[in-house]
């Protein structure tokens, strides 16, 4: 029932936003606020493996999916990231036409904007438990001002990031 | 000339599993390859699937695979595509979770983690701030109110993210706003 319950959630979040992480305010809302099956932290996590790997954006519901519920929750989260994409058949058939019209383009760039400031207030809640600390805050300004304005692979940022903590573990050591 | 399935999910799988960066990189790397480098594409569909793509809920880019393969091998293509670039990839995902959360036991790696998750903090800011800045760049009253609105709702009221995202759509349907084109 539970794994039942987990991929309508996932496919819900999946279903209804546009992007691979706009999908987190309605996941963290479900998941996190509403069933606690997964706290803030282990959300933050499931974004950093996603995109830590190749692949697409939204890999994430999949690191999620496995840490709500292991493997099969892996092959759910894997199942409701897939689902959306077929829906572009129909579409590709007989909504293209309709894709330049005035009012369905006003809908989706209005959503859009919609979707930008909702992650902006989900981030701001993950940041409040993550940044504790001033060299957090400094790589998580850093990482901003690098993936906003820069091409540079989100690889080499998550790994420049985990390299600087372990200096600062190192150095916290001594 | 009908594409060889096998030779389809080979380009997929190639473009899915071996780039960084998300979906950017893996539609450079398509467009090369089926547009210019095999020609089973032609420069019209490539732009109409990647039309759609942006229109079609969920991920956008797995959306632009099951699209392109679906013009050259209908719905088999489409599922073969989907499964090429999305599965290894997926596996490599739950491998680095895995990873990730083996290190919570360690108060060293608890500081590289938070060093980690910080970098996460500032991705998903320059996800929201990249959604954003083609609506910064013409600006128009409706826009702005509807972020101030929809960022305060959420914030304080905790309307639910789908209300929000319907009622906005509702309102960029009825008043499209002077910069849409």
């Amino acid at each position: 029932m539970k794994l039942l319950v987990l991929y309508l959630l996932l496919l819900k979040a999946t279903a209804t936003s546009f992007g691979g992480l706009s999908s987190i305010p309605v996941l963290r809302e479900d998941l996190v606020v509403r069933q606690r099956f997964l706290t803030d932290r282990e959300l933050n996590l499931a974004v950093t493996a996603g995109r830590t790997g190749p692949g697409p954006n939204g890999l994430y519901v999949v690191s999620v999916g496995y840490l709500v519920a292991g493997l099969p929750g892996a092959c759910l989260g894997w199942l409701a990231m897939v689902t959306p994409a077929f829906l572009i058949i129909p579409l590709a058939r007989f909504v293209g036409a309709r894709a330049n019209l005035p009012r369905i383009r006003g809908a989706i760039r209005a959503s859009t904007v919609a979707s930008a400031g909702l992650l902006a207030v989900t981030t701001l809640r993950l940041a409040q438990g993550a940044l504790t600390d001033s060299i957090f805050v400094g790589i998580a300004a850093a990482s901003f001002a690098l993936f906003s304005f820069t091409k540079i692979d989100s690889l080499w940022v998550i790994l420049a990031s985990a390299l600087i903590g372990f200096l600062s573990a190192m150095i916290s050591a001594c | 000339m009908k594409t060889k399935l096998l030779a389809l999910a080979g380009v997929f799988l190639r473009a899915g599993n071996l780039t960084f960066g998300g979906g950017d990189a893996i539609t450079a790397l398509l467009q090369r390859e089926l547009v210019h480098r095999r020609e089973w594409l032609t420069r019209d569909q490539y732009g109409l699937a990647q039309s759609l793509a942006r229109v079609t809920p969920g991920t956008a880019i797995l959306a632009f695979c099951a699209s392109t393969a679906w013009m050259m091998r209908r719905g088999l293509g489409a599922v073969a595509a989907v499964l090429a670039v999305s599965v290894p990839s997926a596996a490599v995902a739950v491998l680095l979770t895995m990873a990730f959360n083996s290190m919570s036991d360690s108060p060293r790696a608890l500081i590289v983690l938070g060093a980690v998750l910080a970098a996460s903090i500032g991705l998903m800011w320059a996800a929201a701030w990249l959604l954003l800045q083609p609506e910064i760049r013409r600006p128009t009253v409706l826009r702005a109110a509807m972020l101030l609105a929809i960022v305060f709702i959420a914030r304080w009221w905790s309307v639910s993210p789908i209300g929000i995202l319907a009622g906005a759509a509702i309102i960029g349907a009825l008043w499209p706003c002077e910069g849409t084109e």
